[in-house]
Protein backbone atom coordinates (compact mmCIF):
# COMPACT_ATOMS: atom_id res chain seq x y z
CA UNK A 1 0.00 0.00 0.00
CA UNK A 2 1.21 3.20 -1.01
CA UNK A 3 1.23 5.78 2.18
CA UNK A 4 -0.04 9.23 1.94
CA UNK A 5 3.08 12.16 1.79
CA UNK A 6 1.08 13.78 4.70
CA UNK A 7 1.14 10.23 6.54
CA UNK A 8 5.10 9.72 5.65
CA UNK A 9 5.21 13.24 7.17
CA UNK A 10 3.39 12.31 10.23
CA UNK A 11 5.58 8.90 10.62
CA UNK A 12 8.30 10.83 10.83
CA UNK A 13 7.08 13.87 13.10
CA UNK A 14 5.76 10.91 15.25
CA UNK A 15 9.58 9.10 15.21
CA UNK A 16 11.29 12.43 16.27
CA UNK A 17 8.47 13.26 19.40
CA UNK A 18 8.95 9.65 20.18
CA UNK A 19 12.61 10.28 20.51
CA UNK A 20 12.66 14.00 21.97
CA UNK A 21 11.91 13.43 25.14
CA UNK A 22 15.30 11.20 25.84
CA UNK A 23 17.15 14.67 24.16
CA UNK A 24 15.75 17.61 25.87
CA UNK A 25 15.22 18.30 29.86
CA UNK A 26 11.78 17.20 31.22
CA UNK A 27 10.85 21.15 31.70
CA UNK A 28 11.18 20.92 27.86
CA UNK A 29 8.98 17.85 27.84
CA UNK A 30 6.51 19.66 30.00
CA UNK A 31 5.71 22.83 28.06
CA UNK A 32 5.29 19.90 24.30
CA UNK A 33 2.82 17.85 26.65
CA UNK A 34 0.66 21.85 26.58
CA UNK A 35 1.99 22.54 22.90
CA UNK A 36 0.27 18.87 21.79
CA UNK A 37 -2.93 20.19 23.32
CA UNK A 38 -2.46 23.41 20.98
CA UNK A 39 -1.84 20.70 17.97
CA UNK A 40 -4.82 18.74 18.71
CA UNK A 41 -7.25 22.12 18.84
CA UNK A 42 -4.95 23.21 15.66
CA UNK A 43 -6.48 19.63 14.21
CA UNK A 44 -10.10 20.58 15.66
CA UNK A 45 -9.67 24.03 13.38
CA UNK A 46 -8.26 22.15 10.23
CA UNK A 47 -10.78 19.67 9.85
CA UNK A 48 -13.92 22.41 9.86
CA UNK A 49 -11.64 25.19 7.66
CA UNK A 50 -9.19 23.07 5.62
CA UNK A 51 -11.11 19.92 5.09
CA UNK A 52 -14.67 21.49 4.87
CA UNK A 53 -13.74 24.89 3.82
CA UNK A 54 -15.75 26.27 7.12
CA UNK A 55 -14.00 28.95 8.50
CA UNK A 56 -13.77 29.63 12.20
CA UNK A 57 -12.88 32.42 13.26
CA UNK A 58 -14.24 32.11 17.16
CA UNK A 59 -13.45 27.87 17.76
CA UNK A 60 -11.40 28.95 21.12
CA UNK A 61 -15.48 28.56 22.37
CA UNK A 62 -15.65 25.01 21.98
CA UNK A 63 -11.13 24.91 23.79
CA UNK A 64 -12.65 27.15 26.52
CA UNK A 65 -16.00 24.72 27.19
CA UNK A 66 -14.26 21.60 26.93
CA UNK A 67 -11.08 23.29 29.28
CA UNK A 68 -13.79 24.64 31.90
CA UNK A 69 -16.25 21.55 31.86
CA UNK A 70 -13.13 19.38 32.85
CA UNK A 71 -12.28 22.38 35.84
CA UNK A 72 -15.98 22.39 37.24
CA UNK A 73 -15.96 18.70 37.22
CA UNK A 74 -12.59 17.75 38.99
CA UNK A 75 -13.16 20.81 41.34
CA UNK A 76 -16.25 19.60 42.33
CA UNK A 77 -18.12 22.60 40.68
CA UNK A 78 -20.88 20.53 39.27
CA UNK A 79 -24.18 21.75 40.98
CA UNK A 80 -25.17 19.26 42.98
CA UNK A 81 -22.96 17.14 42.52
CA UNK A 82 -20.07 18.01 44.83
CA UNK A 83 -18.54 14.71 45.54
CA UNK A 84 -17.86 14.45 41.63
CA UNK A 85 -14.24 14.81 41.05
CA UNK A 86 -13.29 12.42 38.02
CA UNK A 87 -11.21 13.12 35.40
CA UNK A 88 -12.84 10.47 33.39
CA UNK A 89 -16.44 12.34 33.64
CA UNK A 90 -14.80 15.82 33.03
CA UNK A 91 -13.43 14.39 29.95
CA UNK A 92 -16.37 12.88 28.61
CA UNK A 93 -18.24 16.45 29.78
CA UNK A 94 -15.89 17.96 27.97
CA UNK A 95 -15.94 16.18 24.84
CA UNK A 96 -19.78 16.08 25.23
CA UNK A 97 -20.74 19.63 25.68
CA UNK A 98 -18.04 21.06 23.69
CA UNK A 99 -19.76 19.18 20.43
CA UNK A 100 -23.13 19.79 21.65
CA UNK A 101 -22.10 23.59 21.74
CA UNK A 102 -20.82 23.16 18.27
CA UNK A 103 -23.82 21.45 16.55
CA UNK A 104 -26.29 24.06 18.05
CA UNK A 105 -24.06 26.52 16.83
CA UNK A 106 -23.35 25.08 13.68
CA UNK A 107 -27.26 24.74 13.66
CA UNK A 108 -27.94 27.94 14.17
CA UNK A 109 -25.58 29.25 11.12
CA UNK A 110 -26.28 26.51 8.80
CA UNK A 111 -29.97 25.25 9.11
CA UNK A 112 -31.74 27.37 6.63
CA UNK A 113 -29.79 30.13 6.52
CA UNK A 114 -26.05 28.79 5.03
CA UNK A 115 -24.22 31.32 6.46
CA UNK A 116 -20.91 30.99 4.71
CA UNK A 117 -17.37 32.89 3.72
CA UNK A 118 -16.63 36.15 5.61
CA UNK A 119 -20.07 36.50 6.76
CA UNK A 120 -19.51 33.20 8.90
CA UNK A 121 -16.33 34.11 10.11
CA UNK A 122 -17.94 37.57 11.31
CA UNK A 123 -20.49 35.52 13.42
CA UNK A 124 -17.87 33.43 14.59
CA UNK A 125 -15.28 36.26 15.82
CA UNK A 126 -18.81 38.04 17.55
CA UNK A 127 -19.55 34.30 19.20
CA UNK A 128 -15.96 34.26 20.38
CA UNK A 129 -16.16 37.83 22.12
CA UNK A 130 -19.82 37.02 23.46
CA UNK A 131 -18.97 33.76 25.23
CA UNK A 132 -15.61 35.66 26.12
CA UNK A 133 -17.44 38.45 27.91
CA UNK A 134 -20.16 35.83 29.19
CA UNK A 135 -17.03 33.84 31.20
CA UNK A 136 -15.72 36.90 32.39
CA UNK A 137 -19.31 38.60 34.17
CA UNK A 138 -20.00 34.45 35.05
CA UNK A 139 -19.46 34.61 39.32
CA UNK A 140 -19.78 30.95 39.02
CA UNK A 141 -16.88 30.42 36.54
CA UNK A 142 -14.45 32.60 38.23
CA UNK A 143 -14.82 35.84 36.31
CA UNK A 144 -11.73 37.21 35.16
CA UNK A 145 -9.64 35.04 37.23
CA UNK A 146 -11.45 32.02 36.26
CA UNK A 147 -11.09 28.77 37.75
CA UNK A 148 -7.91 27.72 39.43
CA UNK A 149 -5.94 24.65 41.49
CA UNK A 150 -7.57 22.54 38.31
CA UNK A 151 -6.11 19.09 39.34
CA UNK A 152 -3.95 16.98 37.29
CA UNK A 153 -4.86 13.68 35.47
CA UNK A 154 -6.17 11.15 38.43
CA UNK A 155 -6.52 7.85 37.38
CA UNK A 156 -9.02 6.53 39.53
CA UNK A 157 -13.29 6.72 39.16
CA UNK A 158 -13.75 9.95 40.88
CA UNK A 159 -11.07 12.14 41.36
CA UNK A 160 -8.83 9.58 43.22
CA UNK A 161 -5.88 6.89 42.36
CA UNK A 162 -2.34 7.93 41.11
CA UNK A 163 -1.89 11.16 39.72
CA UNK A 164 -0.27 12.01 36.80
CA UNK A 165 1.46 15.24 36.81
CA UNK A 166 4.95 14.15 36.26
CA UNK A 167 6.30 16.10 32.35
CA UNK A 168 7.33 12.49 30.71
CA UNK A 169 3.97 10.35 31.47
CA UNK A 170 1.99 13.74 30.30
CA UNK A 171 4.20 14.13 27.37
CA UNK A 172 3.48 10.62 25.64
CA UNK A 173 -0.21 10.59 26.58
CA UNK A 174 -0.05 13.89 24.87
CA UNK A 175 1.05 12.72 21.90
CA UNK A 176 -0.54 9.69 21.58
CA UNK A 177 -3.70 11.07 22.32
CA UNK A 178 -2.79 13.87 19.18
CA UNK A 179 -1.37 11.10 17.09
CA UNK A 180 -4.66 8.92 17.54
CA UNK A 181 -6.81 11.77 16.82
CA UNK A 182 -4.53 12.88 13.49
CA UNK A 183 -4.80 9.25 12.77
CA UNK A 184 -8.74 9.23 13.43
CA UNK A 185 -9.54 12.25 11.48
CA UNK A 186 -7.61 11.19 8.77
CA UNK A 187 -9.77 7.96 8.54
CA UNK A 188 -12.94 10.18 8.67
CA UNK A 189 -11.39 12.76 6.11
CA UNK A 190 -11.57 9.74 3.51
CA UNK A 191 -14.81 8.29 4.42
CA UNK A 192 -17.83 9.01 2.32
CA UNK A 193 -18.71 11.50 5.09
CA UNK A 194 -15.31 13.22 4.77
CA UNK A 195 -15.05 13.26 0.92
CA UNK A 196 -18.38 14.77 0.84
CA UNK A 197 -16.92 17.17 3.32
CA UNK A 198 -14.38 18.39 0.86
CA UNK A 199 -16.58 18.36 -1.79
CA UNK A 200 -18.42 20.90 0.11
CA UNK A 201 -15.28 22.80 0.12
CA UNK A 202 -15.24 22.63 -3.56
CA UNK A 203 -18.72 23.36 -4.62
CA UNK A 204 -21.06 23.99 -2.46
CA UNK A 205 -24.05 24.18 -5.13
CA UNK A 206 -23.10 21.12 -6.85
CA UNK A 207 -23.08 19.05 -3.85
CA UNK A 208 -26.45 20.20 -2.99
CA UNK A 209 -27.98 19.81 -6.41
CA UNK A 210 -26.65 16.07 -6.12
CA UNK A 211 -28.89 15.32 -3.39
CA UNK A 212 -26.84 16.59 -0.28
CA UNK A 213 -28.24 17.70 2.93
CA UNK A 214 -25.35 19.82 3.05
CA UNK A 215 -26.76 21.86 6.48
CA UNK A 216 -26.72 18.74 7.92
CA UNK A 217 -22.96 18.13 6.80
CA UNK A 218 -21.47 21.32 8.04
CA UNK A 219 -23.56 21.10 11.43
CA UNK A 220 -22.10 17.95 11.38
CA UNK A 221 -18.93 19.00 10.63
CA UNK A 222 -18.43 21.59 12.82
CA UNK A 223 -20.00 19.42 16.02
CA UNK A 224 -16.65 16.52 15.37
CA UNK A 225 -14.24 19.90 15.16
CA UNK A 226 -15.91 20.76 18.41
CA UNK A 227 -15.67 17.74 20.38
CA UNK A 228 -12.23 17.50 19.57
CA UNK A 229 -11.69 21.22 20.28
CA UNK A 230 -13.03 20.27 23.48
CA UNK A 231 -11.20 17.24 24.16
CA UNK A 232 -8.42 19.92 23.58
CA UNK A 233 -9.44 21.92 26.11
CA UNK A 234 -9.57 19.43 28.74
CA UNK A 235 -6.42 17.73 28.52
CA UNK A 236 -4.84 21.38 28.14
CA UNK A 237 -6.50 22.41 31.75
CA UNK A 238 -5.23 18.93 33.43
CA UNK A 239 -1.74 20.39 32.86
CA UNK A 240 -2.16 24.22 33.30
CA UNK A 241 -4.17 24.08 35.78
CA UNK A 242 -5.95 27.36 35.11
CA UNK A 243 -9.05 27.50 33.10
CA UNK A 244 -9.31 31.59 32.43
CA UNK A 245 -11.70 33.66 29.93
CA UNK A 246 -9.10 33.99 27.82
CA UNK A 247 -8.59 30.45 26.74
CA UNK A 248 -12.89 30.67 25.18
CA UNK A 249 -11.93 33.85 23.32
CA UNK A 250 -11.31 35.63 20.51
CA UNK A 251 -7.71 36.00 21.46
CA UNK A 252 -6.81 31.92 21.33
CA UNK A 253 -8.92 31.81 18.31
CA UNK A 254 -6.75 34.31 16.20
CA UNK A 255 -3.97 32.31 17.34
CA UNK A 256 -5.00 29.11 16.22
CA UNK A 257 -5.89 30.47 13.34
CA UNK A 258 -2.46 31.18 12.41
CA UNK A 259 -1.08 28.22 13.62
CA UNK A 260 -3.30 26.24 11.21
CA UNK A 261 -2.23 28.72 8.08
CA UNK A 262 1.46 28.54 8.96
CA UNK A 263 1.55 25.37 9.23
CA UNK A 264 -1.15 24.06 6.47
CA UNK A 265 -4.79 23.67 6.66
CA UNK A 266 -4.88 21.33 3.68
CA UNK A 267 -3.45 18.28 5.75
CA UNK A 268 -4.21 17.70 9.90
CA UNK A 269 -0.49 16.96 10.25
CA UNK A 270 1.04 20.35 8.78
CA UNK A 271 -1.75 22.27 11.34
CA UNK A 272 -0.62 20.31 14.46
CA UNK A 273 2.69 20.93 13.55
CA UNK A 274 2.18 24.69 12.75
CA UNK A 275 0.89 24.62 16.46
CA UNK A 276 4.06 22.69 17.86
CA UNK A 277 6.30 24.93 15.73
CA UNK A 278 4.88 28.12 16.60
CA UNK A 279 4.55 28.05 20.20
CA UNK A 280 7.87 26.40 20.41
CA UNK A 281 9.63 29.52 18.73
CA UNK A 282 7.45 31.75 20.55
CA UNK A 283 8.59 30.20 23.98
CA UNK A 284 12.14 30.62 22.59
CA UNK A 285 11.96 33.73 20.83
CA UNK A 286 9.97 35.87 23.34
CA UNK A 287 12.35 35.41 25.97
CA UNK A 288 14.70 37.01 23.40
CA UNK A 289 12.75 39.29 21.61
CA UNK A 290 10.34 40.58 24.60
CA UNK A 291 7.25 42.54 23.20
CA UNK A 292 8.73 42.70 19.34
CA UNK A 293 7.85 38.74 19.20
CA UNK A 294 4.27 39.13 17.84
CA UNK A 295 5.54 41.60 15.41
CA UNK A 296 8.08 38.89 14.09
CA UNK A 297 5.04 36.03 14.25
CA UNK A 298 2.82 38.66 12.63
CA UNK A 299 5.56 39.40 9.84
CA UNK A 300 5.91 35.26 9.21
CA UNK A 301 2.77 34.99 8.86
CA UNK A 302 2.19 37.28 6.15
CA UNK A 303 5.19 35.91 4.53
CA UNK A 304 3.86 32.56 4.80
CA UNK A 305 0.35 33.61 3.10
CA UNK A 306 2.33 35.31 0.42
CA UNK A 307 5.41 32.62 -0.29
CA UNK A 308 3.80 29.80 1.27
CA UNK A 309 -0.02 29.60 1.04
CA UNK A 310 -0.25 26.01 1.39
CA UNK A 311 1.49 26.80 4.74
CA UNK A 312 4.81 25.94 5.70
CA UNK A 313 4.54 22.02 6.57
CA UNK A 314 1.71 21.55 3.28
CA UNK A 315 3.85 23.04 1.16
CA UNK A 316 6.54 20.63 1.90
CA UNK A 317 4.18 17.47 1.45
CA UNK A 318 2.79 19.03 -1.61
CA UNK A 319 6.85 18.90 -2.69
CA UNK A 320 7.07 15.58 -1.34
CA UNK A 321 3.95 14.68 -3.51
CA UNK A 322 5.22 16.07 -6.05
CA UNK A 323 8.26 14.46 -5.73
CA UNK A 324 7.39 11.04 -5.78
CA UNK A 325 4.97 11.34 -8.47
CA UNK A 326 8.13 12.41 -10.50
CA UNK A 327 9.84 9.38 -9.03
CA UNK A 328 6.81 6.98 -9.88
CA UNK A 329 7.31 8.02 -13.45
CA UNK B 1 -25.72 -2.26 -15.74
CA UNK B 2 -28.40 -1.68 -13.27
CA UNK B 3 -31.85 -0.09 -14.19
CA UNK B 4 -31.09 3.29 -12.44
CA UNK B 5 -34.85 4.39 -13.70
CA UNK B 6 -36.52 1.22 -12.03
CA UNK B 7 -39.57 2.59 -9.74
CA UNK B 8 -39.99 5.42 -12.53
CA UNK B 9 -43.95 4.39 -12.84
CA UNK B 10 -45.94 6.71 -11.70
CA UNK B 11 -49.07 5.86 -9.45
CA UNK B 12 -53.15 6.33 -11.06
CA UNK B 13 -51.66 7.00 -14.42
CA UNK B 14 -50.30 10.55 -13.79
CA UNK B 15 -47.50 12.05 -16.27
CA UNK B 16 -44.02 11.59 -14.83
CA UNK B 17 -43.21 14.71 -15.15
CA UNK B 18 -46.03 17.63 -15.83
CA UNK B 19 -45.18 21.55 -15.49
CA UNK B 20 -48.13 23.19 -15.50
CA UNK B 21 -48.48 26.49 -16.60
CA UNK B 22 -45.21 27.95 -14.67
CA UNK B 23 -44.33 31.20 -14.90
CA UNK B 24 -41.42 33.32 -12.92
CA UNK B 25 -40.93 36.73 -12.90
CA UNK B 26 -37.85 38.60 -12.55
CA UNK B 27 -39.69 42.23 -11.56
CA UNK B 28 -41.40 43.16 -14.63
CA UNK B 29 -40.01 40.60 -17.03
CA UNK B 30 -41.26 36.88 -17.05
CA UNK B 31 -38.90 35.03 -17.95
CA UNK B 32 -40.75 32.11 -18.09
CA UNK B 33 -44.57 32.43 -19.04
CA UNK B 34 -46.95 30.10 -18.37
CA UNK B 35 -44.87 26.88 -19.88
CA UNK B 36 -46.59 23.62 -20.09
CA UNK B 37 -44.63 20.54 -20.19
CA UNK B 38 -45.44 16.53 -20.07
CA UNK B 39 -42.32 14.34 -20.26
CA UNK B 40 -42.99 10.29 -20.04
CA UNK B 41 -41.36 8.07 -18.25
CA UNK B 42 -37.93 7.21 -19.63
CA UNK B 43 -38.46 9.95 -22.16
CA UNK B 44 -36.11 12.43 -23.39
CA UNK B 45 -37.20 15.99 -25.06
CA UNK B 46 -34.86 18.81 -26.10
CA UNK B 47 -35.66 22.31 -25.33
CA UNK B 48 -34.48 24.98 -27.86
CA UNK B 49 -34.66 28.73 -28.30
CA UNK B 50 -32.26 32.06 -28.23
CA UNK B 51 -30.15 33.34 -25.24
CA UNK B 52 -32.27 34.89 -23.00
CA UNK B 53 -35.64 32.73 -23.46
CA UNK B 54 -35.67 31.47 -20.43
CA UNK B 55 -34.69 27.42 -21.09
CA UNK B 56 -32.44 27.80 -18.08
CA UNK B 57 -34.92 29.46 -15.73
CA UNK B 58 -36.86 26.62 -16.60
CA UNK B 59 -34.74 24.25 -15.21
CA UNK B 60 -33.94 26.13 -12.49
CA UNK B 61 -37.92 26.16 -11.85
CA UNK B 62 -37.95 22.40 -11.96
CA UNK B 63 -34.77 21.47 -9.93
CA UNK B 64 -36.25 24.23 -6.99
CA UNK B 65 -33.12 25.95 -7.47
CA UNK B 66 -35.87 29.39 -7.80
CA UNK B 67 -39.26 29.03 -6.77
CA UNK B 68 -41.53 29.85 -9.36
CA UNK B 69 -44.32 32.35 -9.71
CA UNK B 70 -47.67 30.69 -10.68
CA UNK B 71 -47.77 27.69 -11.64
CA UNK B 72 -47.04 23.62 -10.99
CA UNK B 73 -44.88 20.93 -11.48
CA UNK B 74 -45.40 17.77 -10.65
CA UNK B 75 -43.27 14.84 -10.26
CA UNK B 76 -44.41 11.43 -10.23
CA UNK B 77 -48.15 12.51 -9.26
CA UNK B 78 -47.04 14.74 -6.76
CA UNK B 79 -46.14 19.08 -6.45
CA UNK B 80 -42.95 19.72 -6.17
CA UNK B 81 -42.85 23.18 -5.52
CA UNK B 82 -41.52 24.69 -2.32
CA UNK B 83 -39.37 21.33 -1.89
CA UNK B 84 -35.96 21.79 -1.12
CA UNK B 85 -33.65 21.71 -3.55
CA UNK B 86 -31.31 18.88 -2.21
CA UNK B 87 -34.91 16.80 -1.75
CA UNK B 88 -35.64 16.83 -5.19
CA UNK B 89 -32.07 15.76 -6.49
CA UNK B 90 -32.57 13.25 -3.79
CA UNK B 91 -36.29 12.12 -5.04
CA UNK B 92 -34.29 11.80 -8.94
CA UNK B 93 -34.49 14.92 -10.59
CA UNK B 94 -30.21 15.51 -10.72
CA UNK B 95 -29.33 18.56 -13.32
CA UNK B 96 -25.76 18.92 -15.37
CA UNK B 97 -24.77 22.83 -15.50
CA UNK B 98 -23.68 24.73 -18.48
CA UNK B 99 -20.43 25.36 -17.33
CA UNK B 100 -18.74 21.81 -16.12
CA UNK B 101 -19.62 21.36 -12.05
CA UNK B 102 -17.13 19.36 -10.52
CA UNK B 103 -14.68 19.44 -7.65
CA UNK B 104 -11.61 20.58 -8.94
CA UNK B 105 -8.81 20.21 -6.25
CA UNK B 106 -10.46 16.13 -5.78
CA UNK B 107 -9.55 12.99 -7.82
CA UNK B 108 -11.67 11.99 -10.87
CA UNK B 109 -13.05 8.86 -8.71
CA UNK B 110 -13.63 11.12 -5.21
CA UNK B 111 -15.91 13.42 -7.53
CA UNK B 112 -18.05 10.27 -8.10
CA UNK B 113 -17.90 9.38 -4.60
CA UNK B 114 -19.18 12.77 -3.12
CA UNK B 115 -22.12 13.00 -5.81
CA UNK B 116 -23.16 9.22 -5.01
CA UNK B 117 -24.07 9.55 -1.59
CA UNK B 118 -27.81 9.82 -1.84
CA UNK B 119 -29.76 7.14 -3.84
CA UNK B 120 -32.93 6.43 -1.57
CA UNK B 121 -32.20 2.73 -2.21
CA UNK B 122 -31.81 2.97 -5.68
CA UNK B 123 -29.78 0.82 -8.07
CA UNK B 124 -27.16 2.31 -9.84
CA UNK B 125 -23.84 1.29 -11.67
CA UNK B 126 -20.62 1.04 -9.78
CA UNK B 127 -17.95 4.06 -10.04
CA UNK B 128 -15.71 2.14 -11.69
CA UNK B 129 -18.51 1.13 -14.24
CA UNK B 130 -19.38 5.01 -14.60
CA UNK B 131 -15.86 6.42 -15.00
CA UNK B 132 -15.96 3.14 -17.93
CA UNK B 133 -18.86 4.82 -19.30
CA UNK B 134 -17.91 7.92 -19.60
CA UNK B 135 -14.10 6.94 -21.08
CA UNK B 136 -12.49 8.34 -17.52
CA UNK B 137 -10.89 5.55 -16.24
CA UNK B 138 -7.28 6.19 -17.45
CA UNK B 139 -7.80 9.77 -15.55
CA UNK B 140 -9.79 8.34 -12.05
CA UNK B 141 -6.76 9.43 -9.81
CA UNK B 142 -5.94 12.98 -11.88
CA UNK B 143 -7.53 16.17 -10.14
CA UNK B 144 -10.97 16.58 -11.67
CA UNK B 145 -9.38 20.54 -12.04
CA UNK B 146 -7.02 18.92 -14.57
CA UNK B 147 -9.19 17.57 -16.80
CA UNK B 148 -10.01 19.12 -20.37
CA UNK B 149 -12.94 20.87 -21.16
CA UNK B 150 -14.82 18.05 -22.55
CA UNK B 151 -13.96 15.54 -20.02
CA UNK B 152 -15.41 17.80 -17.22
CA UNK B 153 -18.84 17.70 -19.00
CA UNK B 154 -18.60 13.70 -19.20
CA UNK B 155 -17.63 13.66 -15.41
CA UNK B 156 -19.78 16.01 -14.45
CA UNK B 157 -22.43 13.32 -16.34
CA UNK B 158 -21.12 10.69 -14.26
CA UNK B 159 -21.20 12.18 -11.22
CA UNK B 160 -25.26 12.96 -11.62
CA UNK B 161 -25.94 9.01 -12.90
CA UNK B 162 -24.53 7.91 -9.84
CA UNK B 163 -27.18 9.29 -7.62
CA UNK B 164 -29.18 7.18 -9.63
CA UNK B 165 -31.48 10.02 -10.96
CA UNK B 166 -34.77 9.46 -12.67
CA UNK B 167 -34.85 12.58 -14.41
CA UNK B 168 -31.25 14.38 -15.69
CA UNK B 169 -31.30 17.91 -16.44
CA UNK B 170 -28.78 18.35 -19.15
CA UNK B 171 -28.07 21.97 -19.29
CA UNK B 172 -25.82 22.44 -22.72
CA UNK B 173 -23.94 19.49 -22.35
CA UNK B 174 -22.22 19.85 -25.60
CA UNK B 175 -21.16 23.71 -24.42
CA UNK B 176 -17.42 24.39 -25.49
CA UNK B 177 -16.85 20.65 -26.88
CA UNK B 178 -14.86 20.29 -30.22
CA UNK B 179 -16.73 18.03 -32.91
CA UNK B 180 -15.09 14.78 -32.03
CA UNK B 181 -16.33 15.29 -28.68
CA UNK B 182 -20.22 16.49 -29.63
CA UNK B 183 -20.11 13.21 -31.57
CA UNK B 184 -19.05 10.94 -28.30
CA UNK B 185 -20.90 13.14 -25.54
CA UNK B 186 -24.53 11.69 -28.50
CA UNK B 187 -23.08 8.55 -28.34
CA UNK B 188 -22.49 8.54 -24.44
CA UNK B 189 -26.52 10.10 -24.26
CA UNK B 190 -27.96 7.67 -26.05
CA UNK B 191 -25.84 4.47 -24.22
CA UNK B 192 -27.04 6.13 -21.25
CA UNK B 193 -30.61 6.52 -22.13
CA UNK B 194 -30.58 2.38 -23.63
CA UNK B 195 -28.40 1.46 -20.35
CA UNK B 196 -30.90 3.34 -17.50
CA UNK B 197 -34.38 4.12 -19.10
CA UNK B 198 -32.97 7.41 -17.40
CA UNK B 199 -35.52 9.96 -18.61
CA UNK B 200 -33.97 13.32 -20.00
CA UNK B 201 -34.68 17.01 -20.44
CA UNK B 202 -31.95 18.38 -23.00
CA UNK B 203 -31.32 22.08 -23.33
CA UNK B 204 -28.42 22.89 -26.17
CA UNK B 205 -28.10 25.48 -29.15
CA UNK B 206 -26.73 23.17 -31.50
CA UNK B 207 -29.05 22.14 -33.80
CA UNK B 208 -26.43 19.36 -35.60
CA UNK B 209 -26.44 17.77 -32.07
CA UNK B 210 -29.85 18.26 -31.13
CA UNK B 211 -30.93 16.32 -34.74
CA UNK B 212 -28.76 13.47 -33.53
CA UNK B 213 -29.99 13.28 -30.09
CA UNK B 214 -33.33 11.89 -32.53
CA UNK B 215 -35.85 13.56 -29.66
CA UNK B 216 -39.27 15.55 -29.76
CA UNK B 217 -37.89 19.05 -29.30
CA UNK B 218 -39.82 22.31 -27.33
CA UNK B 219 -39.13 25.42 -28.68
CA UNK B 220 -38.69 28.15 -26.24
CA UNK B 221 -39.00 32.07 -27.06
CA UNK B 222 -39.17 35.30 -24.55
CA UNK B 223 -40.51 32.64 -21.71
CA UNK B 224 -43.00 30.49 -23.72
CA UNK B 225 -42.95 27.20 -25.66
CA UNK B 226 -43.75 28.20 -29.58
CA UNK B 227 -43.56 24.68 -30.80
CA UNK B 228 -43.08 21.42 -30.08
CA UNK B 229 -42.68 18.39 -32.44
CA UNK B 230 -39.72 16.56 -33.85
CA UNK B 231 -36.72 18.25 -35.78
CA UNK B 232 -38.31 18.13 -39.25
CA UNK B 233 -41.39 19.71 -37.64
CA UNK B 234 -39.83 22.27 -35.31
CA UNK B 235 -37.33 23.02 -38.55
CA UNK B 236 -40.07 23.84 -40.95
CA UNK B 237 -42.52 26.04 -38.48
CA UNK B 238 -41.74 29.62 -39.95
CA UNK B 239 -42.12 31.67 -36.56
CA UNK B 240 -38.89 29.13 -35.38
CA UNK B 241 -36.92 29.33 -38.37
CA UNK B 242 -37.20 33.18 -38.11
CA UNK B 243 -36.52 33.66 -34.34
CA UNK B 244 -33.96 31.12 -34.23
CA UNK B 245 -33.17 28.34 -36.73
CA UNK B 246 -32.68 31.04 -39.43
CA UNK B 247 -30.77 32.79 -37.17
CA UNK B 248 -28.12 30.14 -36.81
CA UNK B 249 -28.19 28.13 -39.93
CA UNK B 250 -28.38 30.88 -42.41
Amino acid sequence: MKLSSATLVGLVALIFFVVLPFIVSDWVAADFGIYFAYALFAVSLCFVWGHAGLLSLGHAVYFGIGAYAMSLVTLGMVPGLPELHSTWVGLAAAIVLSTVAAAVVGWFFFANRGLKGAFLGIVTVALAVIVERLAINSSYLGGMNGLMSVPPITLGLNGDGPEIYDPLPIYYIGLTLLAVAIAAMMRVSASRFGVSLAALRENELRLWTLGHDVAKLKIAAFALSGGLAGLAGAFFVVQFGFAAPSLIGFSLSADVLIWVALGGRNALIAAALGAVAVRFLESRLSNLMGATWPLVLGMVFMASVIFFPKGIFGELIDRLDRWRDRANG
Amino acid sequence: MQDAAEGNATSGGAPFLEIISLVKSFGGVRAVDHVDLVLDTGAMRCIIGPNGCGKTTLFNLITGYLPPSSGDIRYRGQSIVGRPLHKIAADGIVRKFQVPSVFPEMTVEDNIRAAAGVRHGRSVASPAELLDMVGLTKNRRHMAGTLSHGEKQWLELAMVLSTAPRLILLDEPAAGMTRTEKTETVRLIHEIRRETNVAALVIEHDMAFVAALDCPISVMMLGRIVASGDYDTVRRDPLVREAYLGAVNG
